[in-house]
């Protein structure tokens, strides 16, 4: 006997066999998505995503790259209590960092986005004060109440350079929202720019004609006045808080580098020359200078306590773009100093990214000329120390990793 | 016979005196006083030596004052050495001889001198570079001299002074001249040095200062960088020979430093890029930039990168990077499945 089908059955079938071919393609399209949003995860994983956009939370964006919970050197960070010895305070690159007069915050802006954040070593804590989006900031500048200078390049390939203040209503308390950054654009293509305090930069622009104009401006650029000119670009600039500028013509290994101060009247007086490499770190308040050379292969390190004074070589191999000055009235420096001897064109190489060291920590009393040992390296850590700060109790040292542009604080 | 002997004794005897009488004109000032070094430096140690073309020097006692006080005496004291002391502290000298022609005095000056010579190749600097553009070559190299001529307190201005420019001996005369304290001028060839030096003095010659340096051509260089889409060319981290890479896509700069022009993209450059030998052609706005995407390509990706000069022959450089990338495996060569690189 033939069984018919009736057609309720073969709806029955057909809607069966519908339903399985949708729940198979469902389950194709949930596999192909998942393996794409995998790829894609893992991709902006390896870019340094994954965090948390730049607004909502108090540090916003950085959040997850702030080393809140724990750093990579595996010291715990509680936030309420005073930062460890190391604290870890970024794992992704900053432009730059300056702690606030008279306090212990450290302002430090964020290379991806130019946000700016407070960190606070006696609470471990670190808040985000504005979210205006500054792409790719390359360097930043701080002032001493965190007043800001982002700069970056632009499409047209110009280095541009935003002064920015923040006002003391943009300091957040938990759950605000940041505020934005407000400031003006300095002219373009600045060789190199210092601050002086909140409300004078010096800074170094090239002349249409060839050479260089060295100009003191405001922190909106106003107010513009022309202090130094040269037929030379290579300048690298030093406007320190007793309103001394420092000029010195930037070094290579081997080559006979010179430095000066700027006279009120444009003149230039000699403060070191000569010396092969040569890069100095000036001193407010005082004529005294530490200053180093790489010639052979070889980098030394030297300090004198006075402009009169004889040049002392000191005990430990560096150079002084690794040193920073302590701001208390004794000749106290701090300068980090390669584990291994850096060997030859040190200078080249490290300006041009081609090699790091791991660096130790020394306090050098110019005075006495005597060194001692404040940090060493741990195992797993290899810190290349550049672009020191000190706080004004002379208790906490921040530096970047010049490795991967991390941000860094050492108590003292 | 008696009258000629006569007149010859009377000649004979009265000779000496005739000659204590006899003056040569001008020989009270026939005396001189030379420096070596001629324009000496702050601090420096100065010789001075007393010179007579007609005063017997050797025999004849001598004394030198230095600033008014007498510092040294003596039968053929000729010679006498004095610290050139701090700039603008000029120091008068003097040194007086009394010979059978009569006495004479010589004066002068010692005013120390200091030029310093900076100097900076027109190369390219990638932006926030912190150190100095060197010398290679198809460059022009920027010399300024810095003189630091005091007369008390007063600097000579140096656009007052004259200078007289030599490069590897050579005197650059149609850059020489007043107030010509900067000098341009092209860079040693490769693997070549130049010598340069300078004269400044004042247009009465009474100051005087030289200076030299040594400036060695440098090898051309080009240095490959992560050019990230957060955080911009990673400067701070030049790739190695090789390199591992955690990411997929990747755009990559090269940045020739110290290279005949202006920017990485400047159009006198030339780039030739090649991955696993195969040539890639990219952006002609961009060409110092790649971007490879390594997406289901295995291996390792070869990054060759040739650079030259439209116009300059003697620069060149050339780099090679093996980069791996997390979404490749290594070890089997990359040569049959190119990476799509532009």
């Amino acid at each position: 006997m033939i069984h018919m089908s009736t057609p309720s059955t073969i709806i029955k079938y057909a809607a069966a066999a519908i339903l399985v071919m949708i729940l198979g393609g469902l389950a194709g399209w949930y596999v192909f998505v998942h393996r794409q949003i995998s790829a894609t995860e893992s991709a902006d994983s390896a870019r340094g995503f994954g965090e948390d956009a730049s607004f909502a939370s108090g540090s916003g964006s950085s959040f997850g790259n702030i080393s809140t919970e724990a750093t990579d050197v595996g010291i715990a960070v509680q936030a309420g209590n005073r930062a460890p010895k190391l604290w870890q305070l970024t794992r992704t690159p900053v432009a730059g960092a300056g702690f606030e007069a008279s306090t212990t915050k450290l302002y430090f802006a964020e290379r991806a986005s130019g946000n700016i954040l407070v960190a606070d070593p006696g609470r471990s804590t670190i808040e985000r004060r504005t979210n205006t989006l500054f792409s790719k900031t390359y360097e930043s500048i701080f002032a001493r109440d965190g007043s800001v200078i982002l700069r970056g390049i632009s499409d047209s390939g110009d280095i541009s350079s935003f002064a920015a203040r923040i006002a003391s209503s943009t300091s957040p308390v938990a759950g605000d929202t940041p505020n934005k950054l407000e400031g003006v654009y300095l002219p373009n293509d600045i060789i190199d720019i210092s601050a002086r305090s909140k409300d004078q930069l010096f800074f170094i622009i090239p002349d249409p004609a060839g050479g260089s104009t060295g100009i003191t401006s405001d922190w909106k650029g106003a107010g513009q006045k022309r202090v130094f000119s040269s037929a030379l670009t290579n300048w690298r600039v030093w406007y320190l808080s007793d309103g001394a500028i420092y000029i010195l013509l930037s070094a290579s290994d081997d080559v006979l580098g010179n430095a000066f101060k700027l006279n009120s009247d444009g003149t230039l007086t000699s403060v070191v020359g000569n010396v092969p490499g040569l890069t100095i770190l000036p001193r407010a308040n005082s004529s005294a200078l530490i200053f180093g050379s790489s010639e052979g292969g070889d980098v030394a390190l030297f300090s004198k306590a006075s402009a009169g004074a004889t040049a002392v070589r000191l005990p430990i191999r560096t150079i002084a773009d690794k040193c920073v000055w302590e701001s208390s009235r004794e000749l106290i420096a701090y300068c980090a100093v390669p584990e291994t001897p850096p060997g030859a064109s040190y200078l080249r190489n490290w300006y041009s990214g081609n090699v790091h060291s791991s660096d130790s920590i020394w306090r050098v009393d110019v005075s006495a000329g005597t060194t001692e040992r404040v940090y060493s390296p741990i195992e797993s850590v290899a810190l290349d120390v550049e672009n020191l700060h000190i706080d004004d109790s002379g208790s906490y040292l921040s530096f970047m990793n010049a490795a991967d542009k991390s941000l860094w604080m050492l108590t003292l | 016979m008696k009258i000629i002997l006569t007149l010859l004794s009377v000649l004979f005897f009265a000779l000496p005196a005739y000659a204590q009488e006899f003056k040569i004109p001008g020989a009270d000032t026939a005396v001189t006083i030379s420096m070596s070094p001629s324009a000496p430096t702050p601090g420096s140690t100065v010789r001075l030596t007393l010179k007579s073309p007609f005063h017997d020097l050797e025999n004849s006692p001598i004394e030198w004052r230095v600033n008014g006080k007498a510092v040294a005496s003596g039968v053929g004291e000729t010679t006498i050495t004095v610290n050139a002391g701090n700039a603008g502290e000029g120091i008068d000298v003097s040194a007086s001889v009394e010979s059978d022609l009569g006495s004479a005095v010589a004066f002068t000056t010692v005013y120390p001198t200091s030029i310093e010579l900076l100097w900076e190749s027109s190369g390219y600097r990638p932006p926030f570079y912190k150190g100095r553009a060197l010398a290679s070559a198809g460059n022009s190299i920027r010399i300024v001299a810095l003189p630091h001529f005091l007369i008390g307190k007063k600097e000579i201005p140096a656009s007052q002074l004259i200078y007289t420019w030599k490069k590897s001996g050579e005197v650059l005369g149609s850059l020489s001249g007043k107030g010509r304290s900067s000098l341009v001028t092209g860079a040693p060839m490769l693997y070549g040095a130049d010598t340069i030096s300078v004269e400044a003095r004042t247009s009465d010659g009474s100051l005087a200062g030289t200076a030299s340096l040594r400036i060695v051509s440098d090898t051309p260089k080009v240095a490959l960088y992560i050019d990230h889409p957060l955080f911009g060319i990673l400067f701070h981290k030049a790739l190695g020979a090789s390199t591992y890479i955690p990411e997929t896509e990747v755009s990559f700069v090269a940045i020739p430093h110290f290279a005949p022009a202006s920017n990485e993209n400047d159009r006198r450059l030339e780039y030739a890029w090649q991955v696993n030998s195969g040539t890639v052609r990219v952006d002609t706005d961009t060409p110092s930039h790649l971007t490879i995407n390594a997406a289901g390509s295995t291996g390792v990706a070869v990054i060759d990168l040739s650079l030259g000069h439209v116009s300059d022959f003697f620069f060149g450089a050339e780099g090679s990077w093996q980069i791996n990338f997390s979404q490749s495996q290594t070890g089997i060569g990359g040569n049959s499945d190119p990476f799509r690189a532009q």
